[in-house]
């Protein structure tokens, strides 16, 4: 059944509450009695109450005294004093300790019942406000860090907690904790959660808040919460959308001696269902994100892959208009030379020709090697060794420039489909860059570790790095920054890689150095 | 006296392969393209050995080799070609029994050429 509100009458006068529980229940509210101060503390603890009518006159505690207690324990309930003839002294001492009116004895009931709805009237107001003032600050961003530093905030404020955390499920769907106000940062980091598992999985298995009070010290499903035992009481809410639970709220009184009631859980109802849209909110726009970065990435890895391909279709287009007029001179020059009528000169220029032509055909092949799709041939191989082979060989050549090599390979590295020869070449190509970019000599690093589902192998020089410009353009091809390089090489690896199924990539920071780590998936089984 | 078809597009480079293999001692059939060299053969010539290029303009080497194997001529045959991509050809290659070693790139020395028409030949 749904009351206006629920009514504490106290006072020490039997008569007195009947009277008045009866006028109330007839129009839609609860009514509980105490007969003493005392009593009333009691009710509060266990009890849900929006209004208390207080005698000021009681024997044992007063009614300035149970206000004051009142106050110390929930400040959020209305209390509307009930005073004898000639308390007006009294009436406003209490009005200043917090009462929210006062009305004199003897009672009319239609005047209490005036006076009960104008306080309730006033309450909603505030609440109003209140919840205004709270929905301006959380959809004041759309960030999720940002939100949640708000919302941790306010849910501080608005349930008066000693701090408050907010857990939210990442791609595996286990609740992990996006942002604590007392937590270390380690114990959130490991935190993680599948759904049902512990006290705030079991919020957001079962839709439901949930209280508890001196919980943590007992409770065994939080025995790795070292150091927590110092909560009082705390709330644990799950976020909903819709039905879907898309996050807990967790908040902890420590030094508030007063627990959490049920009642904190119906008051911030519509707090938790602001910071659940927001969320929400934010969760969309943060997927929107997402989705466009990746879309960006796949755009700029397209345009790369389209630049290269749309050249080496240009680059074997050249070949054939160059390769036929390299035929008719060399043919011709021999068909010369045939004849055997020349002078020694000539038949020495005819052969420079032929040499010439035959050398600007090897050119050509090289252009055309890179710009053929070359299908790798694949086995099974041990990453670690392939690299460590290519390292050995130019081993001495670094050490002759001063470089030193350290390697280092996880243990248990997956295998790799990998056609070795290709996968040698690229990192050739690499380590020849890196002994370029260190002539004073340098430190090159080989780490080759588990990245996920794929092998990735850095190779980290500290040579003179590179400038942003040519970062952006390092795996274009005929982009070189060499006297003599043809800026073939890391076109030729990017190919190499992508034919891989892996993936090439590059930091670099001007005069700091550059990292190159090459990407290859795991074999599977 | 052996025969040599040689097919290609370029007038200049089947001129040079025509002068080249008749100073040789070989009878040359030139074509200009696949279509030709398909039209002599019908016509009743059947040459010892063929150099093909590749890509012409009308009818490939391809055609000409594919058309030889339909007639039941099967002389050896010589690709000989600009483009490199003969990887693109793999597939029909290996359908006419014809494997890449056999694919030669222009420019190609001609004595090379000539031992090599030799070997087919088995003149030497």
């Amino acid at each position: 059944m749904e009351y206006k509100a629920s009514i504490l009458v106290v006072d020490d006068e039997k008569s007195f509450w009947e009277v008045v529980a009866e006028g109330f229940e007839l129009r839609g509210y609860r009514v509980v009695a105490a007969m003493s101060g005392e009593e009333c503390i009691e009710k509060i603890k266990t009890d849900t109450f929006h209004i208390i009518l207080l005698d000021l006159q009681m024997p044992g505690m007063g009614g300035i005294r149970t206000l004051e207690e009142i106050r110390k324990m929930n400040p959020e309930i209305e209390v509307i004093m009930v005073t004898g003839h000639g308390d007006i002294a009294l009436a406003t001492e209490s009005l200043k300790k917090g009462a929210s009116d006062f009305v004199e004895k003897p009672i009319s009931i239609e005047r209490l019942v005036n006076t009960v709805e104008k306080v309730c009237e006033q309450r909603m107001l505030r609440e109003t406000v209140l919840l205004y003032e709270l929905s301006k600050v959380i959809f004041s961003t759309i960030e999720l860090d940002k939100l949640l530093k708000i919302i941790i905030d306010l849910t501080m404020k608005v349930l008066r907690a000693d701090d408050a955390s907010i857990m939210l499920f990442n791609e595996k769907k286990e609740l992990y904790i996006a942002i604590s106000s007392g937590l270390d940062l380690d114990i959130q980091k490991r935190t993680r959660l599948a759904i049902g598992e512990r006290i705030a999985g079991w919020a957001a298995q079962n839709k439901e808040p949930l209280i508890l009070i001196n919980g943590l010290r007992d409770d065994g499903r939080f025995s790795d919460f070292k150091g927590r035992s110092e909560i009082q009481s705390a709330m644990i809410v799950p976020l909903l959308k819709n039905d879907e639970v898309i996050g807990v709220l967790n908040a902890n009184r420590i030094k508030l001696t007063e627990n959490f009631t049920q009642n904190d859980i119906y008051k911030s109802k519509i707090f938790i269902s602001l910071v659940s849209l927001a969320l929400d909110n934010a969760n969309l726009y943060n997927n929107f994100k997402n989705a466009q970065e990746k879309l960006e990435a796949t755009h700029m890895q397209l345009v790369q892959s389209e630049k290269l391909s749309s050249l080496g279709r240009l680059v074997s287009e050249m070949a054939h208009e160059v390769l036929n007029p390299l035929m008719v001179i060399s043919g011709n020059a021999q068909l010369i030379l045939m004849e055997g009528a020349q002078t020694d000169q000539v038949s020495k220029e005819l052969k420079v020709i032929i040499d010439e032509a035959m050398k600007a055909k090897e050119i050509l092949q090289r252009l055309l090697k890179f710009a053929r799709t070359n299908k790798a041939n694949l086995r099974k191989a041990d990453i670690g060794q392939v690299v460590e082979s290519v390292a050995l060989l130019v081993e001495r050549q670094f050490a002759a420039n001063k470089i030193v090599i350290r390697q280092s390979y996880a243990k248990d590295l997956p295998h790799v489909h990998i056609d070795d020869k290709q996968i040698e070449e690229v990192c050739m190509n690499i380590l020849n860059n890196a002994r370029d970019a260190m002539p004073d000599g340098g430190v090159m690093e080989i780490l080759a570790v588990r990245d996920g589902d794929r092998v990735r192998v850095d190779f980290k020089d500290n040579g003179c790095g590179m400038p942003d410009e040519v970062k952006e353009r390092v795996f274009e091809p005929f982009m070189t920054t060499k006297e003599k390089g043809t800026g073939l090489g890391l076109s030729v690896c990017y190919g190499i890689m992508k034919a891989h199924n892996g993936d090439l990539k590059v930091e670099s920071r001007q005069g700091a150095g550059t990292t190159i780590s090459v990407y290859l998936p795991c074999m599977k089984g | 006296m052996h025969t040599i078809m040689v097919v290609d597009d370029n007038a200049k480079i089947r001129a040079i392969l025509e002068e080249f293999f008749s100073r040789s001692g070989f009878t040359v059939v030139p074509a200009s393209s696949g279509k030709e060299a398909v039209d002599i053969l019908r016509k009743g010539t059947v040459p010892n050995l063929v150099i093909l290029d590749i890509k012409m303009s009308h009818g490939s080497g391809l055609d000409v080799m594919y058309e030889m194997r339909r007639m039941g001529i099967t002389p050896p045959a010589i690709l000989l070609t600009g483009t490199i991509d003969a990887g693109k050809y793999a597939d029909m290659l290996e359908k006419l029994g014809f494997s890449e070693e056999n694919i030669y790139y222009k420019p190609i020395d001609l004595f090379v050429l000539l031992d090599l028409v030799k070997k087919r030949l088995g003149l030497v």
